[in-house]
């Protein structure tokens, strides 16, 4: 990261009251928020909009941060854990996202040259294997594997023990690849 | 790392996801200010 701790630190105490300092940090955090939300809804207006009810409760909640800067990312990925799972509570919204998603995944094959159809056929398989698991495991699966964070920095983020998460993801892990075989075994050819 | 947690990484180790298509320019006043009666929208 080109910019010191310390002109993170005034970039969050200054954004708590000045617009341009907020939309400094917005700018600069987007992307890792974005990143996070896709890889746990799997549809890009989801995540869009995810994103956007993150950066909101940051904007009503940033004066409440008073961790050091390196825990700023952890704190953003608490929200953004929080608002994804909040989107997904509801077993409508659940439902019409994995309904989408088995559409958007026809989809996605008529735009990819031939050498990608395995690859979106894992994701399709993926998709429906991850988004049936409890959100505490797809957050855990996620944040292990996708942010390649350590069982300590999940259980930072998350606020909760490491015994605790590494129990959580050994339940998640077993699960989900239980369902990927079974997905497998219906009909993918992975 | 269990044969479980192996398994996941190898498993999602090469799929592709979307990147964000572009940031929105929250700096910019301009597009939170209403155009001007007669001005083209």
């Amino acid at each position: 990261m080109a910019s010191s701790n310390a002109e993170n630190t005034d970039l969050i105490k200054e954004a708590c009251s000045d617009p341009d300092a907020f939309a400094q940090l917005y700018l600069s955090h987007y992307n890792d928020v974005f990143h996070y939300c896709i890889r746990r809804l799997f549809d890009r207006h989801h995540a869009e909009d995810v994103t956007s009810t993150v950066f909101f409760k940051v904007m009503h909640n940033l004066s409440s941060f008073d961790g050091k800067v390196t825990d700023f990312r952890n704190w953003l990925l608490r929200i953004a854990t929080n608002a994804v799972n909040d989107h997904l509570r509801s077993s409508r919204r659940r439902a019409d996202v994995i309904k989408k998603i088995v559409r958007n995944t026809r989809a996605e094959s008529d735009f990819v040259i031939p050498s990608d159809d395995r690859l979106l056929e894992k994701k399709a398989l993926l998709k429906q294997a991850l988004l049936s698991l409890r959100p505490k495991y797809q957050t855990v699966i996620t944040l292990r594997f996708f942010e390649n964070m350590k069982l300590t920095e999940i259980a930072a983020c998350l606020g909760k023990n490491p015994s605790t998460v590494r129990s959580w993801l050994s339940r998640a892990t077993a699960k989900l690849r239980k369902k990927l075989k079974t997905d497998t075994n219906n009909g993918g050819s992975i | 790392m269990n044969d479980n947690e192996k398994y996941i990484e190898e498993f999602v180790n090469d799929i592709p996801f979307d990147a964000p298509n572009e940031k929105p320019n929250i700096g910019s006043n301009r597009q939170f200010t209403l155009p001007r009666y007669g001005e083209p929208l």
